[in-house]
């Protein structure tokens, strides 16, 4: 609620059905922001801290943390924002109970994948009547294929990026998260034609003296190791 | 010479230079290397390094004759160079397949610094007006660098560095015949300073020592690197471990330890982000900072008349000064005590405190953890390493917690 209210990320009929102020089911596609935000203030008092930073990066958490893989994620959600409004943002912020602490846990284990996603995915360029497009497989553990999407997307100015996760592919279509099955995708799949190039500069940048496999590893973990040229030498 | 060809030995030419985003933070060695807060790794070399720029030379023809450097004039071994329109456009193959974030481009200086400077000019020019790149460029201004390119170079750049590889003339001496220390060195970053309060120059400057090549202590590093930051305005230092070429003429001096490094960082992380002054550092008696405990630790066992510090009264500035506190967690603590008193080292825990290393040196509500093994640790740093004690010492004993001595 708090993110909805904040523009950051849009909970769902399901996701509500636990709302701090619920007795019946939102329709939140046509919620007045305006009209819950005074139904929270007839509870909570005046909550002026809405308007701030602090309102801003607890829906930014909220966002990643609703993103997390578990069956209770939007109950959590809606209990940290019930934690907020009844102690003060800096409870939550500060992580001070263990509710707090398990949503910052999951936003930042969210933001770690995403992370490792914008920088480990490698994308190929394919040819497709429209004109040069930017494909390439991934392998997500969280609900993150459209925020990585958009991401790469903004670096990505003159070419369409596509993101195939199994079966699906993943594409922009205008400012929407689209999908469609692999198989009716404009184009044939690239193969890695680069990674000789790439090969030949990771190989030029290793210092023997200082070698360290183990913490290789920990940084890029197996599971990204099929995304990458490198990954078998990291075995 | 094919292009392949090239960036293996321009690439593995540019491998000892450090730049934030291959730096390890303050995770350091055989623990997390963390990469600049707004980088994206988008790989890790087998000895732990994130890789997240194209690290490369624009040419390994170099008329210095530096002695620890692969590319020094004296040095046998295959020269060549990239043409700036090469280097951009692989540089952009990279940056499109998503294999780098951006470029750092550093050069061996090749018939003089004004051409090759010319040739770097080029290709960062060709990457934002041709390839309309706006992304991170770092570019390395090389000593002697005439004031027009050391101009231009600030104007394309989104980060400069010129590195200073010693702490003094003295050491640089040490390390090369034909390179000057006040001219070519501190002059250039001053230029740098100076065009930089355009509000060019988004990333800053930067620069690197070669740590334990010249025989420098860590003390002499740090004193220099505090007036880097002062008087320069230096956005970040780097630290290298020195690690021997062979064909050098340090090929036979023992690669400095990798913990040396990590030491730096800690101590250059606590002078920026925790507040501390080069005096809160302790050094050994031959000026290095203990390899055997974390410098924020060895504060702490040298000042234990500050300590234990009560976590809800401690100012922010205060708790930084406690190990397992750091600037993150000592803000949540300040913040989330304005409504909510801390009574337990469990909410402690959730705020991101290190509770393990913080609890000897704390009390939280009026409470401390009578644990002691954690009192005898304590005693035990401060006798294995012989600290002098302030003039009235506290003592530790089993049972109490901090007691003034009688
Ligand atoms: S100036 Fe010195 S450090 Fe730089 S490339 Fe030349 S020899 Fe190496």
């Amino acid at each position: 609620m708090l993110s909805r209210l904040r523009k950051g990320c849009c909970l769902h009929e399901d996701e509500l059905s636990e709302s701090i102020l619920n007795d019946g089911v939102i329709d939140v596609d046509n919620l007045n922001m305006d009209d819950v935000r005074r139904d929270y203030e007839k509870v909570f008092g005046t909550v002026g801290w809405l308007d701030g930073p602090k309102a801003r990066s607890l829906a930014k958490a909220s966002l990643y943390s609703s993103r997390y893989i578990a069956r209770d994620r939007y109950h959590l959600v809606i209990n940290i924002m019930k934690q907020a409004l009844v102690y003060g943002p800096d409870y939550v912020l500060g992580r001070v109970s263990r509710e707090a602490r398990t949503f910052f846990n999951r936003a930042r284990r969210v933001c770690i994948e995403i992370s490792r996603a914008c920088g480990f995915i490698r994308l190929e360029p394919a040819e497709c009547p429209a004109g040069c497009v930017m494909a390439g497989r991934v392998e997500f553990t969280n609900d993150i294929s459209d925020i990585v999407l958009r991401k790469l997307s903004r670096r990505s100015k003159n070419a369409p990026v596509y993101l195939v996760e199994k079966d699906t592919a993943y594409f922009l279509s205008g400012r929407k998260t689209a999908s469609c099955h692999v198989r009716d995708l404009p184009f044939d799949l690239p193969d890695g034609g680069f990674s000789e190039f790439w090969e030949a500069y990771y190989d030029s940048q290793f210092i023997e003296g200082r070698k360290n496999l183990s913490l290789a590893r920990k940084h890029l973990p197996q599971k990204c190791w099929s995304w990458v040229p490198e990954g078998k030498k990291l075995r | 010479m094919e292009l392949l060809d090239k960036l293996k030995i321009l690439g593995a030419a540019a491998k000892y230079d450090v730049c934030a985003a291959t730096g390890c933070g303050p995770g350091g060695s055989g623990r997390a290397a963390v990469p600049a807060p707004s980088g994206v790794c988008h790989s890790f070399l087998p000895d732990g390094r994130c890789v997240s720029l194209f690290k490369v030379l624009q040419t390994n023809e170099c008329l210095k004759d530096c002695f620890y450097c692969p590319n020094r004039i004296q040095r046998d071994g295959p020269r060549t160079a990239f043409t700036p329109d090469e280097l951009a456009g692989l540089f952009m193959e990279f940056y499109r397949r998503n294999y780098v974030e951006g470029l750092f481009l550093s050069s061996g200086i090749s018939r003089n610094p004004s051409h090759t400077m010319e040739q770097i000019i080029k290709t960062a020019e060709i990457l934002r007006y041709k390839h309309s790149y706006t992304g991170y460029i770092h570019l390395k201004i090389l000593p002697g660098a005439g004031f027009e390119y050391v101009e231009q170079a600030v104007r394309l750049a989104s980060r400069v560095s010129v590195n200073i590889e010693a702490p003094t003339t003295e050491h640089l001496q040490k390390l090369s015949r034909l390179k000057n220390f006040r001219e070519e060195i501190i002059g250039r970053m001053k230029w740098v300073h100076g065009l930089q309060q355009g509000g060019s120059l988004p990333a800053g400057q930067t620069t690197q020592f070669i740590v334990g090549a010249a025989g420098e202590s860590d003390s002499q590093i740090m004193k220099t690197t505090v007036s880097l930051y002062r008087e320069i305005g230096m956005r970040r230092v780097y630290f290298s471990a020195f690690q021997p070429v062979a064909g050098t003429p340090l090929e036979e001096r023992a690669p400095t330890p990798v913990l040396r490094e990590h030491r730096l960082y800690q101590s250059d992380f606590l002078l920026r982000s925790y507040g501390f002054s080069l005096s809160d550092l302790s050094f050994d008696t031959g000026g290095n900072l203990p390899l055997d405990i974390d410098p924020k630790v060895n504060f702490a066992v040298h000042n234990l008349h500050l300590f234990p510090m009560e976590i809800n009264r401690a100012s922010y500035k205060e708790l930084l000064k406690v190990p397992g506190i750091g600037p993150t967690s000592a803000r949540r603590i300040v913040n989330a005590r304005r409504n909510f008193r801390i009574t337990s080292l469990d909410e402690l825990k959730n705020i991101g405190v290190v509770v393990k290393r913080a609890v000897p040196f704390i009390q939280v509500n009026g409470k401390y953890r009578d644990s002691y093994k954690l009192v005898q640790q304590l005693e035990l740093w401060r006798e294995s390493h012989d600290y002098p004690l302030p003039d009235n010492p506290l003592i530790l004993y089993e049972g109490s917690h901090a007691v003034q001595a009688p």
